[in-house]
């Protein structure tokens, strides 16, 4: 196991255009751990998880106060492209929509090294293959490297996702609703790997499915109409609610 | 009751669709028309001229020997290497340019400018695209021609080639450039298109892996938006090989072939595609042997187009198959 990366979110506040989409937020991701984000559609926590890794910063007119803290490195500190770009780099982020791009499996594999790496065949071959089989996906592709990505199913393509994203080894891994598009039998494949991922991973996830974070989550934060509500360990949350919301939340009557 | 119902709502159905069928038919058999009747027409010259119609030059003397031959006995040897060669090396040129400004210009349309500005941008270059080609010919002749004859030709050069060719601003270069601008507008509306229709998640794809935008252009945007500017190329392609008018006003009318060992002053040769020559001479057609012959110029140009289409084809088969989206 190696030690992964700790989040420290502190007083981080979202806004769109005057739209404010997330209020007065602080909590911390410890290393090493599953930290689920749930909550009704529209609470804030896709714009949270994708403040983690600046990619709201592609949209224009986004804000955030607060700070961000990755082991004490504040990211929202350097707005330099170069900065947000390499900070990208080093947090992976799988999408609800798997969304390999319309090419070969292991020109999908290869597409982030290439960026940041001189190509070089046997030892990006070699990753790929290393982490197409720590995704669980080898087995089901390895006859068919060259043949298109789109030829996969719906979870096939979320487990190749997910390999890619992990070929720049990201010490954190953020996940956006990853099972929401895919069926019940590639959820739990995906549930598996992500419990394989956070040994050497920090993982945060944002799920609508209760049965999901109670299974995989160490760590569940809950957010209701833009305010983080509660937050804590998993078994906690969902055994001891301390607010009204979220025992409505759990229990279905929402 | 239900039946019958459902009978004539069956024949309601089927008559936009034998509709479809027919007039699909009619263009099917309206191009083989135009190719039978072309190739009947040029059939005199074609047989007479064997292989060296393409292969050996001599247009320009053979045109007017061959307005003044007999009905009867009708010249009908002729050589248009001089015009296929025209007609690929202005085309290529300016597709060349077009490519290059039009997918430039898709970007800039697309990813560096607002919805305000690209909107404006867009709405020009659709004007620019239905402006008559006789319009483009006419500003060649005012601005390209001039210039041209400014920067490249002075009399020292003009004594010079005159073994060759009479040098002026009307050649090969002013032909290319006044296609290239009558090219570009095509390219660059079909590669906005192509561009705008590249999803957003395969644009978020390659930002999460910290591309920047240039590099998210270049990797994900372009390659994604290949089958888009490709076709805009075939299309601007097919312009250029088939404009007649505005390239018949600035390429000097001779069918001049180029020699490799002027290098670059081939491209201030006069030239003389194969569509323009059609309408330079079509003053002529009235003798037997120079309707055969421009009709066989129509024959090339038709083959031509058809080689290029299936050449298209199977080049964008190839790339996709080269990325397992083909077997």
């Amino acid at each position: 196991m190696v030690k992964a990366a700790t989040i420290t979110l502190k007083n981080v506040s979202c806004h769109y255009r005057g739209n404010t989409a997330l209020k007065n937020t602080s909590l911390e991701v410890p290393p090493n751990s599953i930290y689920a984000f749930i909550g009704p559609s529209g609470c804030g926590k896709t714009t949270l998880l994708r403040s983690i890794n600046r990619m709201n910063d592609l949209i224009p007119g986004f804000r955030l106060d607060g700070s961000i803290e990755i082991d004490g490195e504040n990211i929202y500190a350097d707005s330099s492209k170069k900065y947000v770009e390499d900070l990208r780099r080093r947090i992976g982020i799988i999408f609800q929509q798997p969304n390999p791009l319309p090419t070969s499996i292991l020109k999908n594999m290869y597409l982030p090294l290439r960026e940041h790496y001189v190509f070089d065949n046997d030892h990006f071959r070699q990753k790929a293959i290393a982490n197409l089989q720590e995704a669980a996906i080898y087995d089901e592709v390895k006859d068919r490297l060259d043949k298109s990505a789109l030829s996969l199913s719906g979870g096939q393509r979320q487990r190749l996702c997910i390999a890619r994203a992990m070929m720049l080894d990201p010490k954190i891994m953020l996940f956006d609703e990853p099972c929401s598009a895919i069926d019940p039998v590639a959820t739990l494949k995906i549930e598996d790997l992500l419990n394989d991922l956070k040994k050497d991973r920090t993982i945060i996830i944002v799920t609508h499915n209760m049965e999901q974070a109670k299974r995989i989550a160490d760590y569940v934060a809950f957010f209701y109409k833009g305010e983080m509500v509660e937050a804590g360990k998993a078994m906690d949350i969902f055994t001891r609610p301390q607010t009204e919301i979220l025992h409505n939340y759990i229990t279905g009557r929402f | 009751m239900y039946s019958i119902q459902h009978r004539s709502q069956k024949r309601a159905e089927s008559l936009p669709k034998y509709l479809i069928y027919l007039f699909s038919a009619i263009s099917i058999a309206v191009i083989f028309l135009i190719f039978i009747f072309v190739f009947s027409k040029a059939w005199p010259v074609i047989k007479n001229s064997g292989l060296s119609l393409i292969t050996s030059s001599g247009f320009d003397r053979q045109v007017q020997e061959g307005f003044y031959s007999s009905d009867a006995e009708p010249l009908l040897h002729y050589g248009l290497l001089g015009l296929v060669s025209g007609t690929l090396v202005t085309t290529l040129i300016a597709l060349l340019f077009a490519g290059l400004i039009g997918v430039g210009a898709a970007v800039i349309i697309c990813e560096y400018s607002n919805r305000k500005i690209s909107g404006v941008l867009i709405a020009i270059v659709r004007l620019l695209a239905s402006v008559p080609s006789v319009v483009f010919g006419l500003i060649g002749i005012l601005t390209v021609v001039p210039l041209i004859e400014k920067l490249f030709v002075n009399t020292d050069m003009q004594i010079k080639y005159l073994d060759h060719f009479q040098m002026s601003g009307r050649n090969l270069l002013a032909a290319a450039i006044v296609l290239t601008f009558m090219i570009a507008p095509t390219v660059i509306s079909l590669t906005v298109d192509a561009i705008r229709s590249v999803s957003d998640i395969y644009k978020e794809t390659g930002y999460a892996f910290g591309m920047s935008k240039f590099r998210v252009i270049a990797k994900i945007i372009l390659p994604g938006a290949r089958s888009g500017i490709l076709a805009g190329l075939i299309l601007g392609a097919g312009r250029g090989i088939g404009e007649a008018i505005a390239v018949s006003m600035v390429c000097g009318g001779l069918g001049f072939l180029p020699i490799p060992s002027l290098g670059f002053i081939n491209f201030l040769a006069p030239t003389l595609p194969l569509a323009a020559a059609i309408i330079n001479k079509s003053e002529a057609i009235g003798s037997f042997s120079v309707e055969s012959a421009l009709f066989s110029c129509g024959a090339i140009l038709l083959l031509i187009g058809a080689f290029l289409s299936i050449g298209a084809k199977a080049v964008e088969k190839r790339m996709r198959k080269k990325d397992g989206l083909e077997n």
